[in-house]
């Protein structure tokens, strides 16, 4: 199947955050728990899907030079509807989320695949961004759960640790964020069994 | 307006909440940066000039013309617009007067738009609430702060490439646990200064 490639490659060879190191800022500052982490991944994947569908025609009615900014406001757009969204449905997320709301807009996932591969059809560059959008949830998933867990000894509220559990705080500081990323990074690797790459 | 509080911003801005290690925003360009300095300093300047003119002006526009006539829900749009803008004189700046600075990334402006740094600066200062004057410095010592990680992550890189490290840890994780080291020692710092 040649539309499932695209999907893949972003689910897992390409896999953001992961694998290849973009999207890092709002993983790493999204990450600290589990519900964080699948509205951060589920807000960018919508951004990421609609932009690529919209993209397109933006490019066929401008020409050249202007193309890039009106790019940047049809994306800034969209962000402004999907914070509006959450402001109106989930004010407690978006008060966690804070800035890394609008941030979407410049986020490298959305601006890096606005041009698609060259020769590749709609429906791939869009099939792309989507599997972009699953590969960047299901990081965030990986990691928000890991970093709720030690940081907290709970995942979404619930507690999975014992007892006897002494929830290591520094998990959900910043410094626990990298290093939990660069551990996950590694094991993911390992399964992988391939070189990661960089941004 | 008083030097004592600009101090506070300016060392809150540069240490105590290093854009990079506390704030954890552009984190893509630290571990990215290419590791020969002078293509580093291109991008780092590119990037705290963007960085800078951003922020003074979203936050001149926002309270001058957004807060007063109720478009606050333009805000998003605009300060992304306002970045595209910075970004595109940023580039031409650096371009024309340090030509040997160029590099790929600094000559387009995609390259520091897509840099969560300068839309993030200036959103946390319109957050702040923070006037023109407080804004620029503000900017200037986060846009500091950040070259700083840069330039000690581009040297740990270079140092980290000649070391043997496991395999499956090569390249990007061991570059974010060296990071996660780093934000570690920054710790240190919190408590410092407030904002």
């Amino acid at each position: 199947m040649s539309l499932a490639r695209p999907l893949a490659r972003g689910l897992w060879s390409e896999m953001p955050v992961l694998r290849v190191g973009i999207g890092l800022c709002p993983a790493l500052a999204v990450s600290r728990t589990l519900k964080n982490g699948v509205g951060m991944a589920f807000a960018t994947a919508v951004v990421l899907v609609a932009s690529r569908l919209l993209i397109p025609v933006v490019d066929r009615a401008v020409p050249g030079r202007m193309r890039f900014i009106c790019r940047m406001a049809v994306i800034a757009g969209l962000v402004t509807g999907v914070d509006l969204l959450m402001t109106r449905y989930a004010p407690e997320l978006r008060a966690e989320l804070s800035i890394f709301v609008p941030l979407i807009a410049v986020n490298c996932m959305v601006i890096g695949g606005m041009d698609g591969g060259s020769g590749q059809g709609r429906a791939a560059v869009v099939l792309g961004g989507l599997g972009r959008g699953l590969g960047f949830a299901m990081a965030l998933a990986l990691l928000s759960a890991l970093r709720e867990a030690v940081g907290t000894g709970a995942v979404w509220g619930h507690r999975v640790l014992g007892e006897t559990f002494n929830p290591v705080s520094v998990a959900a500081l910043p410094p626990g964020a990298f290093i939990a990323a660069g551990l996950l990074a590694g094991l993911v690797g390992l399964v992988g069994s391939r070189r990661i790459g960089r941004a | 307006m008083d030097v004592g509080r600009l101090l506070a911003v300016a060392l809150s801005a540069a240490l105590v909440n290093n854009l990079v290690l506390e704030r954890l925003i552009g984190i893509c360009p630290s571990i990215g940066a290419p590791l020969r300095l002078r293509s580093a300093a291109g991008l780092g300047l590119g990037v705290v000039l963007a960085m800078t003119m951003a922020s003074v002006a979203s936050v001149a526009i926002d309270r001058y013309v957004l807060v007063p006539l109720d478009l606050v829900y333009l805000r998003t749009v605009t300060l992304v617009l306002l970045v595209v803008g910075s970004a595109m004189a940023a580039v031409r700046v650096v371009g024309n007067t340090r030509p040997r600075l160029r590099d790929a990334r600094g000559r387009s402006p995609a390259g520091l738009v897509g840099n969560c740094a300068v839309l993030g600066v200036a959103l946390l200062a319109v957050e702040k609430q923070y006037g023109p004057v407080e804004a620029l410095v503000y900017a200037v010592s986060a846009g500091l702060g950040l070259l700083t990680v840069m330039v000690v992550l581009a040297g740990l890189r270079g140092r980290i490439e000649m070391g043997s490290v496991p395999e499956s840890l090569k390249g990007l994780p061991i570059v974010l646990i060296t990071g996660g080291l780093m934000a570690l020692a920054f710790l240190g710092f919190s408590g410092m200064g407030s904002e």
